[in-house]
């Protein structure tokens, strides 16, 4: 929202010495954001005011000759509209003028040139070039001729100075703006403004008699929709909008619309009241408000056609729709520019009726911003002061034929006691009652001391919604004090018995020992999947949370694993790298019992915390047992085992290398596996191979350590022996390893060393090379006893495996 | 004919090479050049035979003691060598370095555990709500009208079937992580402390300054007696210890319906120091986070009597807190999964 200082100024009187920084940061911190400030004069430097002496024609441009007040200059115009005697805009060099043609363009530096041999000292300027087009919305073409009605400025007058630009804008953000409906308008401001600077608050100019009763309203509205119905006719005198009005409302960004519509906007910017102006020929009176029936049809005034249901509130005559309330008149009953007879209405509709209307409709204009923040039913008294004071300085010839006033639902009084101590403790500070009072006061609350509390009338511009609780007022004191003049003191803390901070969070852990161990990075996906994505996981079918407006038709379903979001990241990754690896952790929503976590009523679905990963390379083998290793390191930081379940396969698994995740006594704790050959052909991976992991995190121990068992060390020196066999491609580690595992009163432990195919190898078959840690508790090995080992070890394997042993010969390298 | 100052000299230059020689190949090839079948030493002894008694006597022991020095420099030389490395071939130190298991955590993440750490240091619990949550925790309870925009499908993400139902029964993805402070509180019995960090929700448009998907962190403390004064100096201690260095920032007036009075505080522009810049819009501030102290009504849904109990809350956005501190200008670039941006936070 814009704010002329200049406005400002009618109703409170801003020391000249405050610099526009000062008020800007002073509002900022007690108030409203003021997101920036704009000098308007400095847009006009070097444009002054001149009267055209001479126009010589010629071919391509006139050769004007002007009158600057300090002489004469020569100009050479491509704008060819003008004659002796005329008042132009004239920018001098160092002007600067819009060279965009929608006034938001960038700046051209006006210098003095010579163009076709004649020396040009400066621009004859159009509307635009002025960045005025919304001040003279009826200048034609060509260069703008100020009129006299405008103007009577002389030659060397700067142009601001002739149109009242000498002003500063403040552009307040909207979004501070919310809860505060007295602020939609420049009173607002200026009270703000006054009590921030302990200034008198003008009051606004008295409201007229009512004159005669006119029967203009219907009394039997709909008083939900509409608290107050003030309707006036007033016998107009056509005229044009006055410069003054229209230079406010252009510096606040409103263009003139002609003088009945500028003055309904003035009201509307000055207080913040909305209001209407209908041409009273068009209507049949009298007026009424209703909800729209179903699919009613209206025009309004910007000429569209909307269809309206119930309960969107209208106005109506006798015949139909005249406006939907609160948003835009309609087209039909607009006035124009020959209007003589004019009805003004000054309203107040439900701000709940009017915003779901705006929503509805996808149409938001000055006047349903208003309302919607809730206005009081009071402001219209404002706003016919504002207005009919604004009528007699524009068209002193129009007149006030009669009135109808209903106000079924007036704005309710409010009062609101508060004990002095529960201010001062809140505040962190003994501020004495006459300072509180005098706070509250600035900004038109009515205080009353009684002994220990004050009894608070809140004033009826704040009582919709915004002021209603002791803390409310606490707010209004601390923030008019500002909270930068409190002094800031450290809490004292009495030290019950505080819940000792857990040790970090599952997730925390979870991330840093993904980065740190497994040399993933982190990804994030949003939480909703790709219908494609779901299909190519084969996880279509397992979707059971959707959004009701989803951010796209195909992104309606919520992730039912973190899967599929973790094979879009690698594909989209496999473009620019090949050797990676990515995790992810988050919540998931699949099917699952409903927990009703803090209210019965409330039946949240189950949306338990999924880890995901994936190890993308070449060698599937090396990849895998990559993942699987991290899968184990995570277990035993959390003080449990994950095992590994062959023959589980997840929908998105390779049928070659798939297993299921078991941690401690979950069974079905996620999966591991190569992806396949289909979720990789619907998800356009070409190359490399990827495996993929999901972990139910929910599964680990929150608060597990890592367990810290302790084995003494052996007494007498143990002895290691390799074995190098050949087995079949079917024959697995594990089965190997238990065969070996136990059978043997001197094997204290069976692990592996290395896995072999390749030329020396027969085909179907692979080599394994294993180790035997040998040992006895109460002596040292004999020599011969490894030997043993060995050949229990190598007939154990032949009898269960055929396994043979590898030749030495065939060993590469 | 060789004079003893002759077999000076040629001690002189023999120590000389078996010093500089810097492989052991070198220093073979100076052994044989010196002590060899043709070397110089052993040309040297070949020619004292030639020499007459007493002279023969003095430069014969001098040549012998040179051979023996010389011989033993060698020995000492080549333990040297030997000593100094077993490569067969020299690493290129110049390679580029890798790190074993160098992944890397989401720049957000990262400050969240900063932020955990700051808050356990002061014993802040860590608390988590659930992600798809109902109406009545995140508006209802958090005092918001019911006319309140929020509420409305263009704002929020409801769950389809339960958008046009009320209040416990219209389910959303989280708005916002306030909702479950209320949820902790009527769990818990006063004073606390807790934070509860996570990702929120809003059905807008996304831009380099919108994001669909962001991430939050709030905090909340309730006490019998804790002033906003007193919140402002938690906020400034925790902001310190996540910027590394003090930290000034100011407190002014701002509006959310769960609190009351609410406050939006400013940290003095990281860039220029408060000067004015790009990043902070020329005005020295930039915006970090809202607060304030929680509304009656929200107290009121925790069970907990305002009349006795003070709060604070603190919220942090924590994307643009991030943006912040790395220079990035783009907020998709977070759930853009590209690992050339992500790979760069180790």
């Amino acid at each position: 929202m814009k704010i002329s200082l200049e406005w400002l100024r009618d109703y409170v009187e801003i020391p000249a010495e405050f610099s526009i920084r000062r008020v800007a940061h002073d509002l900022t911190m007690s108030t409203v954001e003021v997101e920036g400030t704009e000098d308007l004069a400095r847009l006009l430097d070097h444009i002054v005011v001149a009267r055209v002496s001479a126009v010589v024609p010629g071919t391509r441009a006139d050769v004007v000759t002007c009158d600057i007040g300090s002489g004469q200059v020569t100009i050479v115009s491509v704008q060819r509209n003008l004659t002796a005697g005329q008042r132009v805009a004239v920018a001098l060099p160092g002007a600067r003028l819009v060279s965009g043609n929608d006034g938001a363009g960038e700046s051209t530096l006006v210098a003095a040139r010579e163009i076709d041999g004649v020396a040009s000292e400066g621009v004859l300027c159009t509307t635009e070039q002025l960045g005025l087009a919304a001040l003279f919305p009826a200048a034609g073409k060509g260069a703008l001729v100020l009129s006299d009605a405008d103007t009577d400025a002389g030659p060397g007058t700067p142009l601001a100075d002739a149109v009242g630009w000498n002003d500063t804008i403040l552009e307040i953000d909207n979004k501070s703006l919310t809860n505060r409906p007295d602020l939609w308008g420049h009173y607002g401001i200026a009270r703000e403004l006054a009590a921030i600077y302990r200034l008198p608050l003008k009051p606004l100019p008295a409201p007229p008699a009512p004159g005669t009763p006119l029967p203009l309203v219907d009394p039997a509205f709909d008083a939900r929709l509409c608290r107050r119905f003030f309707a006036a006719r007033i016998a107009f005198e056509p005229a044009p909008s006055p410069l003054w009005l229209r230079s406010r409302l252009a510096r606040v960004g409103q263009a003139s619309r002609g003088l009945a519509v500028d003055l309904t906007n003035y009201v509307m910017f000055a207080v913040g009241q909305p209001c209407h102006a209908y041409d009273a020929d068009r209507l049949a009176l009298p007026l009424s408000v209703r909800a729209a029936q179903p699919d009613e049809k209206a025009v309004l005034l910007d000429g569209r056609e909307v269809v309206l249901q119930p309960p969107m509130p209208v106005i109506v005559d006798q015949r139909g729709i005249v406006a939907a309330a609160g948003l835009m008149g309609g087209g039909p009953s607009a006035v124009g520019a020959a209007t003589r007879d004019v009805v003004l209405e000054i309203a107040n509709f439900d701000a709940m009726s009017v915003r779901r209307m705006a929503a509805t409709l996808n149409l938001r204009t000055e006047g349903s911003s208003r309302f919607e923040k809730a206005v009081d039913s009071w402001r219209v008294d404002e706003g016919r002061a504002v207005f009919f004071d604004a009528l007699a300085r524009s068209a002193p010839g129009s007149t006030l034929l009669g009135s109808t006033d209903v106000h079924p639902r007036p704005t309710a009084p409010i009062t609101i006691d508060v004990g002095v101590e529960f201010l001062q403790k809140r505040l962190g500070s003994p501020m004495p009652r006459e300072e509180i009072r005098a706070r509250l006061e600035s900004v038109g609350f009515a205080v009353a001391c009684r002994d220990a509390s004050l009894e608070v009338g809140v004033p009826s511009w704040r009582a919709t919604g915004d002021v209603s609780l002791p803390e409310d007022v606490l707010e209004e004191i601390a923030r008019l004090h500002g909270y930068e003049n409190f002094t800031y003191v450290a809490p004292r803390v009495a030290l019950h018995r505080l819940p000792l901070a857990d040790r970090k969070p599952i997730e925390q852990r979870l991330r840093e020992l993904c980065a740190r161990v497994g040399g993933l990075h982190e990804v994030v996906s949003y939480p909703w999947s790709q219908d494609a994505s779901l299909d190519a996981a084969g996880l279509a079918d397992a979707v059971h949370v959707a959004l009701a407006t989803p951010p796209g038709p195909d992104k309606r379903w919520l992730r039912p694993s973190l899967v599929p979001g973790i094979v879009e990241r690698v594909v989209e990754n496999l473009r620019y790298a090949t050797d990676f690896g990515l995790f992810e952790i988050g919540r998931v929503f699949p099917r699952g019992d409903a927990a009703s976590l803090s209210d019965a009523r409330e039946r949240l679905p189950y949306q338990p915390r999924r880890l995901a990963g994936a190890f993308v390379g070449e060698n599937a083998e090396q990849l895998f047992v990559a993942a699987k290793g991290l899968l184990e390191e995570l277990g035993r930081a959390f003080g449990t085992s994950l095992r590994f379940e062959r023959g589980v396969q997840p929908p998105w698994g390779d049928s070659g290398a798939s297993v299921g995740i078991v941690c401690g006594d979950v069974a079905q704790a996620g999966f591991l596996a190569v992806l396949g050959a289909r979720t990789r052909r619907l998800a356009g991976m070409k190359r490399a191979v990827a495996v993929v992991f999901e972990l139910h995190v929910d599964a680990l121990p929150a608060a597990g350590e890592p367990a810290g068992g302790y084995s003494p060390l052996p007494l007498y020196p143990e002895t290691a022996i390799d074995l190098s066999l050949i087995v079949a491609e079917g024959i697995a580690w594990s089965d190997i390893e238990q065969a070996l595992r136990g059978g043997h009163e001197l094997v204290r432990e069976v692990s592996f060393v290395d896995l072999f195919r390749g030329r020396t190898i027969p085909p179907l078959h692979k080599s394994i090379t294993l180790r035997l840690r040998l040992g006895h508790d109460a002596r040292t090995l004999r020599s011969e006893e490894a030997a043993e080992v060995d050949a229990w070890a190598r007939t154990t394997l032949k009898q269960r495996f055929d396994a043979n042993p590898r030749q030495a010969e065939s060993v590469p390298g | 004919m060789t004079s003893l100052s002759d077999i000076e000299l040629i001690a002189q230059r023999a120590s000389g090479r078996i010093r500089d020689a810097d492989t052991a190949d070198d220093l073979e090839k100076v052994r044989v050049d010196l002590l060899g079948k043709k070397g110089e030493i052993t040309a040297l002894l070949k020619t004292l035979g030639s020499l007459d008694g007493e002279t023969r006597r003095v430069v014969g022991s001098r040549v012998n003691e040179l051979k023996e020095n010389l011989t033993g420099a060698l020995t000492q030389r080549r333990v040297e060598l030997n000593d100094q490395s077993s490569l067969s071939q020299p690493v290129d130190v110049t390679l580029p370095g890798r790190a074993p298991g160098a992944g890397s955590l989401l720049p957000i993440t990262r400050v969240m555990h900063d932020l955990n750490d700051a808050f356990a240091a002061l014993n802040f619990e860590v608390y988590e709500g659930p992600e798809i949550t109902s109406e009545l925790y995140e508006f209802d309870n958090l005092n918001f009208p019911p006319e309140h925009p929020a509420r409305e499908a263009m704002d929020t993400y409801w769950l389809e079937g339960s958008e046009n139902r009320q209040s416990a029964e219209r389910l959303c993805l989280r708005p916002h992580l306030t909702g479950a402070s209320v949820r902790y509180m009527q769990t818990h019995k006063p004073p606390f402390r807790f934070v509860y960090p996570g990702r929120v929700y809003r059905n807008e448009s996304t831009d380099a300054r919108h994001e669909r998907a962001f991430f939050q962190y709030e905090a909340l403390i309730v006490e019998r007696d804790f002033s906003f004064t007193s919140g402002r100096l938690l906020i400034e201690n925790i902001l310190g210890t996540v910027f590394g260095r003090p930290v000034t920032t100011r407190m002014r007036a701002g509006f959310f319906p769960f609190v009351e009075p609410g406050f939006e505080i400013d940290m003095q522009c990281v860039l220029c120091g408060g000067s004015g810049c790009q990043l902070c819009k020329h005005v020295g501030w930039l915006e970090v986070m809202p607060g304030g102290v929680p509304h009656p009504g929200v107290f009121a849904a925790a069970g907990i009597d305002s009349n006795e109990w003070m709060g604070f809350y603190i919220n942090v956005g924590l994307d643009r807190l991030v943006m912040m501190r790395h220079g990035i200008d783009d907020v998709r670039l977070f759930h853009g999964g590209d690992l050339r941006f992500l790979s760069q936070f180790r």
